[in-house]
């Protein structure tokens, strides 16, 4: 498997089949994570897009130290929490335009997913906390990143990072409790 | 006896190092409130991770030919006219280089290698640096949604 930094290395330099590669290779990865963030599959594949074309722009300026993973999800990161922010501003002055493109698309798979009552609830629960929480949570559980990688993405320390996380699960237990099996 | 209910979370995360991990253990056994904190801990830590083993099973098309029509396939010529949120964002995205605002930001050597004891100015600088592009975001954002109310620009 051709190493990400070569792939950036060669996305610096215009070569299409280099980018695609590495686009293929992660948009799952960051899809399921802007899913969970956003609780909105629409805005989810926008902000992917967003995230890629992001990627595009800034690979010149990449360094290669073998964190693209990193240098990625903090990009996708940042970009959740600006729509987020967005989000609630234009909750205020308008329409949620989510709740109404939704109506008629047919299921999505992040529909479908709800559907199942627990990974409803679990959604439900994750997005009732605040975001930085979500975003630090989703990073280890979901992504299977360590505490000082999300320290680098969040811009915080690995105790910044276990406050969240903690923090997180303390909202999540009291949210959860009674709606899944907690065995 | 210190109650450990602060540190469950990053002993079932495995971050947690072998001793402070053998002192939290220890306490369980002795202590019903931390035990009971533990175990719903636990529960919600396995639930969320049910929920991470479901993501595999997403299936969705590939975003690629929509990421490639916004980067490569401008170059081509042609669909330059037809993406105008993009041309309204690489402006914005060479606006802020231009300032130099951004390099920070994406620069792995600042934010992912950056040390440990970085000073608070240089957090506050890098939130600022990150709300810029956020609100290059926002309008970007907002522009593209005035768009798609009336055209589908996604081809
Ligand atoms: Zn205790």
């Amino acid at each position: 498997m051709i190493d990400d930094d070569v792939l950036m290395e060669r996305t610096a330099r215009n070569e299409e089949a280099a980018f695609r590669l590495l686009v293929q290779r992660w948009e799952k990865e960051v899809l399921a994570f802007l899913i969970h963030m956003l609780g909105s599959m629409e805005e989810a594949e926008d902000l992917v897009q967003d995230t890629f074309v992001k990627v595009y722009h800034q690979a010149g300026r990449y360094r290669p130290e073998g964190k693209f993973k990193s240098w990625l999800f903090r990009i996708a990161g940042n970009l959740a929490r600006s729509r987020l922010r967005r989000r609630k501003i234009l909750r205020w002055v308008r329409f949620d335009r989510t709740e109404h493109d939704q109506a008629d698309v047919g299921p999505s798979p992040q529909q479908r997913l709800e559907e199942k009552e627990s990974a409803g609830a679990i959604q439900k629960a994750l997005d009732g906390l605040p975001d930085r929480q979500r975003q630090a949570l989703l990073m280890h559980r979901f992504q299977g990143m360590k505490y000082r990688e999300i320290a680098d993405v969040m811009d915080t320390t690995v105790p910044g990072v276990e406050s969240l996380i903690q923090r997180s699960l303390v909202g999540l237990r009291a949210e959860l409790a009674g709606k899944v099996e907690l065995s | 006896m210190k109650h450990v209910t602060e540190r469950i979370h990053a002993w079932l995360a495995g971050e947690l190092d072998p001793v402070s991990a053998t002192d939290l253990e220890q306490h369980l056994e002795q202590c019903p409130d931390c035990a009971r904190v533990a175990r719903e801990s636990r529960a919600v830590w396995e639930t969320l991770g049910s929920a991470a083993a479901e993501d595999e099973q997403l299936s969705s098309p590939s975003l690629w030919p929509r990421v490639r029509a916004r980067t490569f396939g401008e170059q081509t010529g042609g669909s330059w006219f037809y993406g105008p949120s993009s041309v309204v964002r690489a402006g914005l995205a060479s606006a802020a280089v231009a300032a130099g605002l951004v390099f920070a930001v994406m620069l792995p050597g600042e934010g992912l290698n950056g040390d440990q004891n970085s000073s608070d100015q240089q957090v506050e600088t890098l939130w600022l640096e990150d709300s810029s592009w956020t609100s290059a975001d926002q309008d970007y954002g907002l522009d593209r949604m005035w768009l798609s109310a009336g055209l589908d620009t996604e081809g």
